[in-house]
């Protein structure tokens, strides 16, 4: 958060807006990787940030519909849908191999993991804020 | 080197390219056999299934695409329990570090099979367990747990916990992703006791 209060003091001293790539994110301890995840959620409505680690790219995506623009040529082809800080999550999505259809996401009842890209542009439809993590090839 | 004695090992398909890999070349190889090792099989690599079969572990190939080869696994010692009677706790290794999918996936896991029986979810720098609805008293070994540890609420919106044992204790704290989490947490006895009122998971450090 120190550093995330750096940016706001360098945005509001040049009114440029930024989005923010974390790196090293995932891979170490779990309470830290959880900690970034929380990140997202807390400054969801202040801006996106990107969690990188060397195999992964993951963000949130609130409530509503989104078309992720994928490259497939460093992103995928496994991805997942993970409903964080809720219960359940009701997704749909087109351009996966499983794609979902107003279907429940919940831990321990079914969640899209080892899912694959079909499509550069994935669309993503749910009612509650989820993560969506695709693996990077890079 | 960390020494853990189970009761029998099994390697979800490419789990046991990352077994022969972790000690080609070094003599603890003929150590770490698996007993059996199970799943699609579409990871395997045949050098390495051939190498296993020839020390006596069992390869077993299920194909049905509609379950992961944690599950498989996880079928397997259900019959295996069928056959003997003998109820057994699940280690499962290498479970984070890599891809986050499949760290969520290990996670989906510990909630759908948590009224079955408990496991422990252990990578090389933290071991992470599911802890229900309830009251739960914890003995660390702080030889080789902690000091950092986290209780995180997956699953639900928001668990309400109340803690001793740790540096920043909660009482009645509601936890929850976006407003508060409980994170670079320390362990400050060998006793933590967690109380919740939702199923969260405990996660520690590991220094092995």
């Amino acid at each position: 958060m120190k550093c995330i209060e750096l940016v706001r003091r360098k945005e509001r001293e040049s009114s440029v807006k930024h989005e923010i790539v974390a790196l090293g994110t995932f891979g170490g301890r779990v309470d830290q990787a959880m900690s970034n995840i929380h990140y997202l959620y807390k400054l969801k409505n202040e801006r996106r940030i990107y969690l990188l680690s060397d195999q992964n790219m993951t963000i949130l995506l609130d409530k509503g519909k989104h078309q992720i623009h994928c490259n497939q040529a460093i992103e995928g082809p496994s991805c997942g849908i993970i409903p964080i800080g809720i219960e359940r999550a009701i997704v749909t999505t087109t351009g996966l191999e499983w794609n979902l259809t107003n279907s429940s996401t919940s831990f321990g009842e079914m969640i899209s993991t080892s899912n694959h890209l079909t499509n550069d542009i994935v669309m993503i439809e749910t009612d509650s804020p989820i993560l969506w993590t695709v693996e990077l090839k890079i | 080197m960390f020494s853990i004695h189970f009761g029998k090992t099994i390697c979800a398909d490419g789990g046991g390219n990352q077994l022969y890999e972790a000690f080609e070349g070094t003599d603890k190889q003929q150590m770490y056999i698996p007993h059996y090792i199970r799943g699609d099989l579409d990871s395997l690599r045949d050098d390495v299934k051939d190498f296993y079969i020839s020390k006596g572990a069992e390869v077993e190939r299920d194909p049905d695409q509609n379950s992961t080869d944690f599950m498989k696994c996880i079928e397997l010692v259900r019959r295996k329990e069928r056959e003997s009677s003998v109820k057994h706790e699940i280690v499962a290794l290498g479970t984070f570090g890599g891809r986050v999918d499949q760290a969520m996936s290990n996670i989906h896991y510990l909630y759908k099979l948590k009224n079955e029986r408990r496991i422990y979810l252990l990578s090389d720098q933290n071991m992470t367990i599911l802890l229900d609805k309830g009251k739960h008293q914890i003995h660390c070994n702080q030889a080789i747990e902690g000091p950092s540890c986290g209780i995180i609420p997956i699953g639900i919106e928001r668990a309400i916990v109340t803690t001793t044992g740790l540096e920043w204790n909660l009482t009645n704290s509601s936890t929850s992703f976006g407003e508060m989490i409980s994170t670079s947490n320390h362990l400050t006895n060998d006793i933590v006791m967690i109380e919740t009122d939702s199923p969260i998971l405990w996660t520690v450090e590991l220094k092995i």
